[in-house]
């Protein structure tokens, strides 16, 4: 097994430059001059078998870059999902700002060549044998394993609920994809031209983005005063948890511009059931007991949880908060399994302290591929992660606040100067127009 | 190091997702340049003045528009980065009309 390094260590900076407006220059022209952030990274001969569970954003962004850092290794990518959402992006269809077309792509677009896709879905994991079982009963043997499943929405958990009726009846939710995105923002503009009374909630389990139901109510808010109608609508928000965002300065910033905007916040009342025809939803109360409030729009983000291949598996956390949920049992800092050092996770699945966002996917997936590296070269893991995540918070149409934190609540802000709790154009703009192409360029294992 | 290599990537996928217009604008670019480069005497340094007048009003035109443009208002520009970035992409469009202005002023004087 050996090592080697491309490029970089002797690249002059003019040389980078050149590379850079090359690189420019050819997005003009549609040539693909093959240049990779890998530039910098290990590249070393293996003939591992590495299984990649999961072709999310962190699928694919680990598979493109296993390729090209792996030379002769064996890599599978399990996943039936033919099609690739943008899901930052779900936000922006709910509230009426993106057309749905935005946020699809197709899959096979977006893994290299060289990789075995096996398009079914994981069923079973066995670790002890380093063996995974697809839907279809095919067993497959890997060396090293990489689990980026992603997480299940559970709207079983709330009694009533139909998701196929998402966008009928001021039924909202922007979590299940593109389409009931687009069907939400028909309930929500529906709403604001109705007015009436719009109760927005938040699950008490771990959630992937968890500002989507802050951003929601935000632009209902703001949807409801372009149309003139704020003054004819109130909202509600019933938080299952002690707070609406797990860092203790950005939950302050929130309630307080709640308060200014009228927007009453419920603690520990936890959707439990809806009667959709009734347009009538039931809330748990820390004492046991239950309220139960007319509506005329909902937003459910669902509660989340592991898929059941996972959940079920010796791989989900056994004990702790994490063990309900059937989050993947990982170290926070490698994102290597805890029991079983082959195995690594990456993206919603981590059971983690925080970050179930694209942010974090794009901080962690080349961590996942140097400590991997490090294992295959008999090394321990070295890189540790942070915890970095992001979220431009909107807060209204144009405007947003960029808040970037780690695993300790502090404020991490990627450039100098930039204030997360300044109402912001420039993360407008990110959000609006740049994210998705810097999202794009993590899939395909370039950032 | 990093920052320069997400800006780079970030604009190539944004290329990338708008193709067409990006090879078409290119396309007539390069079109205007061969057409102005093929006159015997074009006095290239001759199309500055008129290329950079045209940048300066397309930037300070740019500068109070771009945020309407992108579904936001000048009302939400209030700090430092977003001056920056509203300036930036107000360049951006300056160095584009610029580009476009310098061969076709060449063209124009010709024609007079």
């Amino acid at each position: 097994m050996t090592t080697k390094r491309r490029q970089a260590p002797g690249m002059s900076r003019r040389a980078f430059l050149g590379a850079g407006t090359a690189a420019t220059l050819a997005a003009g022209t549609g040539i693909n001059l093959g240049l990779t952030a890998e530039t910098q990274a290990a590249t070393i001969k293996t003939s591992a078998h590495v299984v990649v569970i999961g072709s999310g954003l962190a699928g694919l962004g680990l598979v493109n870059r296993l390729r090209k850092q792996l030379d002769g290794a064996k890599i599978t990518l399990v996943d039936a999902k033919k099609v690739h959402h943008y899901q930052p992006g779900f936000t922006l269809v709910a509230t009426g700002i993106w057309p749905k077309g935005k946020v699809s792509d197709t899959n096979a677009e977006l893994i290299p060549p060289g990789v075995d896709w096996v398009q079914e879905m994981a069923k079973e994991f066995r670790p002890d044998s380093n063996e995974v079982v697809t839907e279809s009963g095919k067993v497959l043997k890997y060396d090293y394993l990489i689990v980026a499943t992603g997480l299940q929405l559970d709207f079983g958990q709330i009694e009533g609920m139909d998701i196929n009726r998402i966008g009928s009846k001021g039924l909202a939710s922007v979590y299940p994809g593109p389409e009931l995105a687009e069907a939400t923002w028909k309930a929500m503009d529906e709403f604001r031209r109705k007015g009436g009374k719009a109760l927005m909630t938040l699950p008490a389990t771990p959630i992937k983005c968890a500002g989507a139901p802050l951003k929601m109510t935000f632009m209902l808010h703001n949807r409801l005063e372009q149309a003139g109608m704020r003054d004819r609508a109130s909202i509600d928000f019933h938080s299952a948890i002690s707070s609406v965002f797990s860092v203790p300065v950005i939950n302050q910033e929130v309630l307080n511009r709640w308060q200014q905007a009228n927007i009453p916040v419920h603690f520990r009342s936890k959707l439990v059931a809806v009667d959709i025809d009734a347009q009538r939803a039931t809330f748990e109360q820390e004492d046991g007991s239950h309220l139960v409030e007319d509506y005329d729009f909902i937003h459910i983000p669902p509660p989340m949880r592991a898929p059941d291949a996972v959940k079920n598996s010796p791989l989900a956390w056994q004990e702790g908060p994490f063990a309900g949920g059937g989050w993947l049992e990982v170290d926070p800092g490698t994102l290597q399994h805890r029991r079983y050092a082959n195995v690594f996770g990456c993206g919603d699945i981590n059971g983690t302290a925080k970050g179930k966002t694209a942010a974090t996917v794009k901080k962690s997936v080349p961590i996942v591929v140097d400590n991997l590296i490090s294992l295959i070269q008999g090394q321990s893991p070295k890189v540790i992660f942070d915890g970095y995540t992001s979220c431009p918070l909107l807060v209204r149409e144009g405007a947003a606040l960029l808040v970037e934190f780690d695993y300790k609540d502090n404020l991490t802000p990627s450039l100098p100067g930039i204030k997360p709790l300044q109402d912001s154009y420039f993360a407008w703009l990110l959000k609006y127009r740049l994210f998705k192409p810097s999202y794009m360029a993590v899939a395909k294992g370039r950032l | 190091m990093y920052e320069i290599w997400l800006i780079i990537n970030t604009f190539y996928e944004l290329a990338m997702a708008n193709l067409e217009l990006v090879v078409g604008i290119l396309v007539a670019w390069l079109a205007l340049m061969v057409v102005a480069g093929m006159k015997k005497t074009s006095a290239w340094g001759k199309g500055f003045m008129p290329a950079l007048a045209v940048a300066v009003l397309v930037w300070i035109a740019g500068f109070v528009l771009v945020p309407g443009l992108t579904k936001s208002s000048f009302s939400n520009v209030t700090y430092f980065w977003d001056y920056l970035v509203v300036a930036g992409v107000a360049a951006g469009f300056a160095g584009l009309a610029a580009a476009f202005v310098w061969p076709a002023s060449l063209l124009f004087r010709r024609a007079q």
